[in-house]
């Protein structure tokens, strides 16, 4: 393996015209969601990217995979310049660049069955149909899924299994980069505790690469190698885990740090 | 202070599906006070909403309470008829719901929102409960409170829009306020802003508080006592000080705080509630079935 970072962006800007404040006559300001943003992911790590709400973390995890199209700069992904070419170039791509969302409820199609979903990513990508199932299924038991799940609809799964699910779906094509967006913050502690773990498991096993977006800095300090701090849509601090965690430079990443509560009593903490 | 009559009693609730025999509250018994804030910790499913929602009266039409009480300021629900419960409760008590996202309507303006209870279950005068939610948009630290109160659900961020659900749950003055899970849809630094400001409210209005989460380093941080539930099952039930020093825990309340990531501790091994302890759950819940239905066939 060459030691070129699997992912690279260089002063990528992301903006969108600004509709609420478009005057009657003539176009639209400009409202820049992501400015100049500088990013190294390297082989085999977990980047964390932290934030609060609003700072485009979720946004530059979509640019990443393109799901969103940067107005300037560069995303090297694997040698190759994707920031601007067009959907028949990148679909090939597409296999390697997988995202993980938020939300399982809404980005399973409720009407299909388990297998289906996870089944369709690959038939999508030119495997065959029984091909796709066997993939499918060792991909369900890679997430720890029984292979009766495949005949179950999303609904009849817990919330915990459902991001199973998702993630099944996103590991199923093998791909080289992963963007997992927020993917455990609408579970409980005992859930999150098992999606980690998992994930830490999949990483090591799979050869991954993780872009892993969160709010929650005690899991990205648990899962990742580096971190990147974002605030109103540039990136603040980007540091290797441990300097970060241990002497954090930058005020507003102590101030992240100090709002994030930890399951101990600290009095005067409010 | 002990001798002091608690703000809300709940004594040996329990609660069932009505197609299904098996009950999702199983003997529930809790008081809270004034000024206190009582935490009611657990996974999802455990049945800690559902706590909060028999009290305030809102439980799915499918869950029937099948036996102990609910006593509110030393008035029991169940002696109240429909309409009177109503009014009782209007008053005395409220709820911040989880999700400002949909707990808001997004076709009327913030004023009514907040306003029409005042007017509905108080018979304020529109004036008067215009210039209390004025007064409540300050105390809930919103800037700008007149642009606010004219703007619709969609123009305010998320934070702001707990702020709202904050200030219109205080509107009454109630006596007791059921938090469920406010801040769980928020990032840490609002969390603690919103945390803070929970704290001050209820310490200025003397409100008592039942906050359900499922996080228990926000349980550590604001409740001064804490209920630990499984499917439906008061497991633990004890002030934070001694439920996070460690000592005498039901074992489910420490495997819920071992499964707690933390930021300071990177090495701190990171363990899933235990098979172990999920059959020792499973068996106390049998146990405490076989007993309840004893009595049930008496």
């Amino acid at each position: 393996m060459t030691n070129q970072p699997l992912c690279a962006v260089s002063s990528l800007h992301f903006s969108v015209p600004d509709l609420n404040h478009k005057p009657l006559f003539g176009s639209a300001p400009i409202l820049e969601i992501l400015k100049n943003i500088n990013l190294e992911i390297p082989r085999g790590s977990v980047m964390g990217i932290v934030g609060e709400s609003g700072s485009g973390k979720s946004t530059l995890g979509r640019c990443l995979v393109r799901l969103n199209s940067p107005s300037e700069g560069k995303i090297v992904f694997d040698g190759k310049d994707i920031a601007f070419c067009g959907e028949d170039e990148i679909r090939p791509l597409r296999k390697n660049l997988q995202m993980i969302f938020q939300d399982p409820m809404s980005s399973l199609n409720p009407r299909r069955k388990i297998g289906q979903i996870v089944a369709s990513a690959l038939v999508a990508c030119g495997e065959s149909r029984a091909q796709a199932k066997d993939k499918a299924l060792f991909a369900l038991d890679h997430v720890g899924l029984s292979r009766d799940f495949a005949n179950r609809y999303p609904h009849q799964l817990s919330g915990g299994q459902r991001q199973r699910v998702g993630i099944a779906r996103a590991i199923a094509l093998e791909p080289k980069f992963i963007v997992a967006d927020e993917i455990v913050s609408g579970l409980d502690v005992s859930n999150q505790a098992q999606i980690i773990v998992l994930l830490e498991k999949l990483v090591a096993e799979l050869d991954l690469t993780l872009a892993f977006i969160s709010h929650d800095l005690s899991i990205v300090r648990r899962l990742c190698d580096r971190v990147a701090v974002m605030r109103a849509g540039e990136i603040v601090e980007q540091e290797s885990s441990d300097n970060i965690f241990k002497n954090p430079s930058n005020e507003y990443t102590k101030a992240l740090l100090d709002a994030a509560p930890l399951p101990e009593i600290t009095p005067g903490w409010i | 202070m002990m001798s002091e009559r608690p703000c809300l009693e709940i004594n040996n609730l329990s609660a069932t599906v009505n197609h299904v025999g098996e009950r999702v509250l199983r003997s529930v018994s809790l008081s809270v006070y004034r000024g206190e804030v009582h935490g009611l910790v657990g996974e999802s499913g455990a049945g800690k909403s559902m706590i909060g929602k028999a009290v305030a009266g809102l439980l799915p039409r499918a869950v029937k309470i099948i036996e102990g009480s609910i006593t509110l300021e030393g008035i029991s629900l169940d002696d109240l008829d429909e309409k009177g419960r109503r009014h009782f409760l209007g008053e005395t008590c409220a709820v911040i719901p989880q999700d400002p996202l949909t707990s808001l309507n997004p076709c009327r303006r913030i004023e009514p929102q907040i306003t029409d209870r005042l007017i509905k279950t108080l018979g304020w005068k529109k004036t008067k409960a215009r210039s209390r939610a004025l007064e409540l948009l300050e105390e809930v630290h919103i800037r700008e409170p007149k642009r606010v109160l004219r703007a619709y659900p969609h123009e305010l961020s998320g934070g702001m829009r707990q702020r709202i659900l904050i200030a219109s749950a205080f509107a009454t003055e109630p006596k007791l306020i059921i938090a469920d899970e406010p801040t769980t849809a928020l990032d840490v630094t609002v969390q603690k802003q919103i945390l803070k400001l929970i704290k001050e409210m209820e310490e200025r209005h003397g409100t008592a508080m039942l906050f359900v989460t499922h996080d228990m380093g926000v349980v550590a941080k604001i409740c001064k006592n804490v209920s630990v539930l499984y499917a439906g099952k008061v497991v633990e039930q004890t002030d934070v000080m001694s439920l996070f020093s460690g000592k005498n825990n039901h074992p489910y309340a420490d495997a819920l705080i071992e499964a707690t990531p933390r930021y300071d501790k990177p090495d701190h091994s990171l363990v899933p509630v235990d098979v172990s302890i999920n059959q020792i759950l499973a068996s106390e819940i049998l146990e405490a079935d076989k007993i309840w239905k004893g009595v049930g066939n008496d």
